[in-house]
């Protein structure tokens, strides 16, 4: 049972505070999905409980121990990062890429194992896009490509997984499927899915939790269907409300 | 950002590409050692070189071909080695080893050397005295709040690239004209002076050692520092790493033979359109073609309008911009 928590939580961009004293616990094989408006501070979110951002006061706890006192490799074999955009500038294999999800785990310097390649080949199978193992990622459409980011996190195996925006650049029948699919590796895997989306229907189709996210501190999170009311969303995105 | 694609994929396999090179490595430095303004056969090149046979080919070979040779073949491998480290530092395919201006802070150092007449022997420990002096300004400016990015290290590299140039043209403006013809060869690299040294083959097996075992977490560092950091890599010591390795390669290549153009820029990304982009293969591959590019250059400059010997950079700039446009037109779109 791997349980993420935050304790008292705070973190600044400067010296300006975006949250503080949160107090969440994200349990094994729970859907997590994170909304608000851009720039309330959902990746920064995101990246500080992956252990990639400064904390500006509190604690981020994996089980009981403070995941910045893991050792970059162990903390990324319990955690992976789906990011919102990624660099490519050298031209390199479909294969190759996905198979940089095993680095946490590799400590043969010569060459990848036979499982490592295996791994990898099955993560762009679950996708979809095995037939495009040795092809250069750079000849990828976006969608391909989100597809093989997230076949590399698949790659990666950690029990927590965090996606900021995982449908990006997907079509409406790409985000469907790429949605359901880990809804199906969360409950299959007991993985703990925590995901940046911008679609509130998504959410509430995909999602078990949901953590609003606003200006000035403004936070609330809790089940779905208790959080994503209409009185929550006027107050998070007064400007939508007469669409919603 | 700035992308280079391939169209297609046309994997070689990098063991057998590293064999290949390894053998055109003795070739090339087998054509430099025979040709010249006395041209020697294979035959009577090998006898000199495993008999001691006190005869003036022996003499050319041993005394005068041999060092130049090794030079030109270490000077190129250290160029092509810090180019491949430079471009994935900076994840800029465009990148190579001067970008941040570590051969304009040698330049200077040397072309002042030269205007208080300072014996020739001695330059390259003003050109290295002067790269490393530049690295740490760059790297001190580049720093701001104890952050460090890539961006922010190329946008400060460019900017005292574009500094020591315009001390560069100030020095050449005010140098009296008995210096200025040094002067240019220095800055178009040349290895008519070049002394061969023991450190020089150490530095570039150590730096390719170093750089070895580092290629696994380059090849995540590929893609980006957030990726690298999420998949365990620490990111922040990698780069600290990879830049001072890359700019004392750099530094090194510059005080044995100046500022030789091109090889940095072109070799990882001839071997990354051979199919692999590993690091575990471009690495020693860079080091290989490198050597084997300038030792060639370094020949045709000897001998192609002979017995006036042409500055190195020229031939590398003749023989890599026609390589870098082909490859451009059957491999890569940018």
């Amino acid at each position: 049972m791997t349980t993420l928590t935050t304790e008292k939580l705070s973190v600044a961009i400067r010296d300006t505070i975006l949250f503080s004293e949160i107090n969440l616990s994200f349990n094994q094989g729970e859907i997590w999905g994170i909304l608000g408006p851009n720039g309330a501070g959902k990746t920064t979110f995101l990246h500080t409980i992956a252990g990639l951002y400064p904390i500006h006061t509190g604690g981020i706890f994996l089980n009981d121990q403070l995941i910045t006192d893991l050792k970059p490799r162990e903390r990324a074999k319990k955690i992976g990062l789906l990011l919102q955009e990624n660099e490519s500038p050298f031209p390199c294999s479909v294969l190759e890429t996905a198979m940089i999800g095993r680095y946490p785990y590799q400590k043969n310097w010569f060459c990848e194992t036979k499982e490592d390649k295996a791994l990898a080949m099955q993560a762009l199978e679950i996708v979809g896009i095995k037939s495009l193992a040795h092809r250069s990622v750079l000849q990828l459409s976006g969608g391909e490509k989100r597809r093989l980011e997230i076949a590399t996190l698949l790659t990666q195996d950690s029990n927590i997984l965090l996606l900021d925006e995982p449908t990006n650049h997907l079509d409406m029948q790409q985000q469907l499927s790429i949605l359901s699919l880990l809804k199906k590796i969360s409950r299959q895997k007991k993985k703990t899915v925590i995901m940046v989306l911008h679609d509130i229907h998504a959410i509430k189709k995909f999602c078990d939790h949901v953590l609003l996210l606003g200006f000035n501190n403004l936070n609330k999170a809790g089940k779905t269907e208790d959080i994503l009311t209409e009185k929550n969303i006027k107050k998070f995105f007064p400007e939508m409300i007469n669409n919603f | 950002m700035v992308t280079l694609t391939i169209t297609k994929t046309n994997s070689h396999s990098p063991a057998l590409l590293t064999i290949v090179f390894l053998l055109a490595s003795l070739v090339s430095i087998m054509i430099s050692l025979s040709l010249g303004s006395v041209s020697i056969s294979i035959h009577d090149l090998w006898h000199s070189l495993f008999s001691h046979t006190q005869t003036i080919q022996e003499t050319i070979i041993i005394q005068m071909r041999l060092p130049r040779t090794l030079c030109a073949f270490i000077t190129g491998g250290l160029l092509a080695l810090s180019g491949a480290l430079m471009q994935t530092l900076l994840r800029n395919p465009l990148a190579d080893p001067y970008v941040l201006g570590i051969s304009g802070g040698s330049a200077v150092a040397t072309l002042i050397a030269m205007m208080l007449g300072i014996v020739s022997s001695f330059l390259n420990l003003w050109a290295f005295i002067g790269s490393v002096l530049s690295m740490f300004l760059v790297l001190e400016l580049s720093r701001s709040r104890n952050q460090w990015s890539s961006l922010r290290l190329l946008l400060t590299g460019v900017v005292v690239a574009t500094g020591w140039a315009a001390l560069i043209s100030f020095i050449l403006t005010i140098s009296p004209e008995k210096n200025l013809r040094s002067m240019l060869f220095w800055l178009m690299g040349d290895l008519n002076y070049a002394q061969f040294s023991l450190w020089q083959p150490i530095i570039l097996f150590a730096g390719l050692m170093i750089s070895l075992i580092l290629a696994k977490p380059l090849n995540i560092l590929s893609r980006g520092d957030l990726a690298a950091q999420s998949l365990g890599v620490n990111t922040k010591k990698l780069n600290i790493i990879l830049y001072l390795l890359s700019s004392l390669l750099t530094a090194c290549a510059v005080s044995i033979a100046g500022c030789i153009g091109f090889v940095g820029l072109i070799i990882p990304h001839m071997l990354r359109l051979m199919g692999n982009s590993d690091h575990r293969f471009i690495l020693p591959a860079s080091v290989l073609l490198g050597g084997i590019l300038l030792t060639l250059a370094d020949t045709l400059a000897r001998t192609v309008m002979s017995p006036l010997q042409l500055p190195v950079g020229i031939v590398t700039a003749f023989i890599g911009v026609p390589c870098f446009l082909i490859l451009l037109q059957r491999g890569y779109r940018a």
